[in-house]
C-alpha cells in the first residue's frame, strides 16, 4: 500500500480541484446548433417554420401542375396558377422534365415550363399526381455565402406520377391504370431549396424559394 | 489508504458548503416576447444562483425550477429544463452558475413565450394573489411603481429585493413578473390595430371558403381591399413557431395565392397595423393547412 505523506497532500488537492473543474465546465456540444455552419444561423424552432414553408411551396407547386394538366379551369385562371407559381421560384428558377423514352431531360425555366404542361394539358388531358418520398431536414441544410448574402440550400425528393390520358378515357379513369394512358411515368425529382435573409419591414426575415427541379430517375 | 484520504477531503469541503434552498421561481409574462430568439440576458441575471447571510446564517440559493407563464393565454405555468444539469455533479453556486449562464446563452427560446395573445392579461389580479412572492421587473417602463410595488428596471437591484424577500419571507416561490411600457404590441405602431383571430371580421376569410368557385373566390379581392386594405398594403406571414416565412409581400398578391390554394383551412390574423383612415397597411398571419392532403 502506498503511504501519503506531507508532500503528496498539495499534489492531490490540485487533481482534487482539476476534476472539479473539468466535472463544472458545460459541454458546448449541448449546445451547438448541428443544422448548419452559418455564423447566424436560424434557431431550430425557425428552421421547422422555414422547412414547413419550404414543403408547403413544393405542394403548391405541383398542385399547380395538377390543375393544369387536368385543363378544367378557366384560362383567367390557368393564368393566375401560373404566376403564383413562377413566384416560388428564384428569378432564374428552371425545372427539368424526361421521358421515360430520354436519356436526358429538357431543362425549362419555370414559366415556360409552366406554359407547356398547361399547352399539353389543353391538347390532351394529363394527370399528375405526388408524393413526398424525402422531406426537407432542418439538420440537412447547407449553409453557403455568396458575396454579402448568407444562403441556406436544402432539398426535397417528390415521386411524381404522370400520365396523358387516352383521347377518350372518362373523367372518372383512374390514372394509375396504364391501360388509360397513352403514356405514363414515374419520375424521383429532387427540388432545390433556397432560403435567403433579407432584410424587410418587419426586419430581417428568411425567403425561401425553390431554385430548381431536377430530375433523378424516370421508370 | 489513499482512497479514504481522498474521501475524507472531499467531505471536509462539502462540510464547508453553505446550506442550500432551492426555492423555485417563474418569469411571468403580460405578451409574448418579439423577435427574440435567445432568452434576453436579464433571465440569467434574475436567476443566478446566490450566496446570501439571514442573520448569522449563510445560504446558498439556487432558484430552480424555472418557470415561466403567461397571463395573456391561461394561468398555467411552463416548466423550462434550464437545470437539465442538476444530477451531472454537486449543485454548488460556483457548478449551477456555469451551466445556467451556458444554458441562457445558447439554449433558444421557450416557443410558450412567442405564442400570441389570447386574452387581455389581468396584471392587477395576478398582483392581488401573489404580491407577497412577487418582484416586478422592466426594462422600459416610465413608472416606479405598479400597484404600490416597485418596478425594477436593472436585475441587480432585483436580486438585492429578492434576497431581502426570501430572508424575510421565505416565499415558497418566487415570481418575477416582465412588464413593458406597452401594453399591447399593436398600440406602438403610431395607429391602431387589431390582434388574435378575428373571426367572421377576417378579412380573408371569403377567400378560403371552398363552398365557392375560385372565380368566386378571386372576385371577392377588389372588394376586400377596398374595404380593409390600404392601396400599398403588405402580408407578412409567419409559421407556427412565428418565424417570417414569406415577408411582406403585396396584399393583392397574397390574395391571390390563397385564393387558388386548396390546402389551406384557416388564416390566423397575429396583428393587423392600421394608418390614421382605419385601413389595414400591414398584416401578420399564420397560415393554417389541412397536411393530410
Amino acid at each position: 500500500m502506498v503511504s501519503l505523506n506531507q508532500k503528496h497532500w498539495p499534489l492531490l488537492l490540485f487533481f482534487l480541484l482539476l476534476t472539479q473543474y473539468f466535472y463544472a465546465q458545460p459541454s458546448r456540444s449541448a449546445f451547438e446548433n448541428i443544422s448548419t455552419p452559418c455564423p447566424t444561423a436560424p434557431a431550430d424552432h425557425q428552421l421547422a417554420d422555414l422547412a414547413n414553408k419550404a414543403q408547403q411551396k413544393v405542394t403548391s407547386f405541383f398542385e399547380t401542375i395538377s390543375e393544369l394538366g387536368t385543363n378544367e379551369k378557366s384560362a383567367a385562371i390557368k393564368a393566375i396558377y401560373i404566376q403564383n407559381t413562377t413566384k416560388l421560384f428564384v428569378t432564374n428558377g428552371t425545372v427539368e422534365e424526361r421521358s421515360k423514352y430520354q436519356k436526358s431531360g429538357v431543362i425549362r425555366n419555370v414559366a415556360a415550363y409552366l406554359a407547356s404542361i398547361k399547352a399539353r394539358g389543353e391538347n390532351s388531358r394529363i394527370v399528375i399526381n405526388y408524393e413526398i418520398t424525402d422531406p426537407l431536414l432542418p439538420n440537412k441544410l447547407v449553409c453557403t455565402e455568396e458575396g454579402d448574402q448568407l444562403i441556406l440550400k436544402g432539398s426535397i425528393t417528390v415521386r411524381q406520377y404522370y400520365c396523358k390520358l387516352k383521347k377518350y378515357a372518362k373523367p372518372s379513369d383512374n390514372f394509375d391504370d396504364e391501360a388509360q394512358c397513352d403514356y405514363w411515368d414515374i419520375t424521383d425529382k429532387k427540388i432545390n431549396i433556397e432560403m435567403k435573409l433579407m432584410k424587410t419591414v418587419n426586419g430581417y426575415g428568411w425567403v425561401v424559394l425553390i431554385n430548381s427541379i431536377t430530375v433523378l430517375k424516370v421508370k | 489508504m489513499k482512497i479514504a484520504y481522498f474521501i475524507l477531503l472531499t467531505l471536509i469541503m462539502i462540510s464547508c458548503n453553505n446550506q442550500q434552498e432551492f426555492i423555485p421561481i417563474t418569469f411571468v409574462f403580460e405578451k409574448p416576447l418579439h423577435n427574440q430568439t435567445k432568452y434576453p440576458p436579464y433571465f440569467y441575471s434574475i436567476a443566478e444562483p446566490f450566496t446570501t447571510k439571514c442573520g448569522e446564517d449563510k445560504f446558498d440559493i439556487l432558484l430552480k425550477p424555472i418557470a415561466v407563464s403567461r397571463l395573456d393565454i391561461s394561468n398555467k405555468e411552463v416548466a423550462t429544463n434550464a437545470w437539465y444539469f442538476e444530477g451531472m455533479g454537486e449543485n454548488t453556486v460556483e457548478f449551477s452558475k456555469n451551466w445556467l449562464s451556458q444554458y441562457f446563452k445558447d439554449t433558444t427560446v421557450n416557443a410558450f413565450l412567442l405564442e400570441p395573445t389570447i386574452r387581455e392579461a389581468s396584471v392587477e389580479q395576478f398582483l392581488f394573489k401573489n404580491k407577497e412572492s412577487c418582484l416586478i421587473y422592466s426594462e422600459d417602463s416610465p413608472e416606479p411603481t405598479l400597484y404600490d410595488l416597485p418596478v425594477y428596471s436593472k436585475p441587480q437591484p432585483l436580486k438585492k429585493a429578492m434576497e431581502e424577500l426570501i430572508c424575510k419571507k421565505h416565499p415558497e416561490n418566487i415570481y418575477v413578473l416582465i412588464v413593458s411600457d406597452t401594453k399591447l404590441s399593436l398600440t406602438d405602431t403610431g395607429g391602431s390595430a387589431v390582434a388574435g383571430n378575428l373571426g367572421s371580421d377576417n378579412p380573408f376569410q371569403p377567400l378560403i371558403d371552398h363552398s365557392k368557385s375560385d372565380e368566386e373566390r378571386l372576385a371577392e379581392i377588389d372588394g376586400i381591399i377596398t374595404k380593409y386594405f390600404t392601396s400599398t398594403a403588405t402580408v407578412t406571414e409567419y409559421g407556427s413557431n412565428k418565424t417570417i416565412v414569406e415577408p411582406a409581400m403585396p396584399a393583392r398578391d397574397y390574395m391571390n395565392k390563397i385564393a387558388l390554394f386548396r390546402t389551406l383551412e384557416r388564416i390566423e390574423i397575429m396583428e393587423a397595423e392600421k394608418d390614421n383612415s382605419g385601413k389595414i397597411w400591414n398584416i401578420k398571419v399564420i397560415e393554417h393547412h389541412n397536411t393530410t392532403n
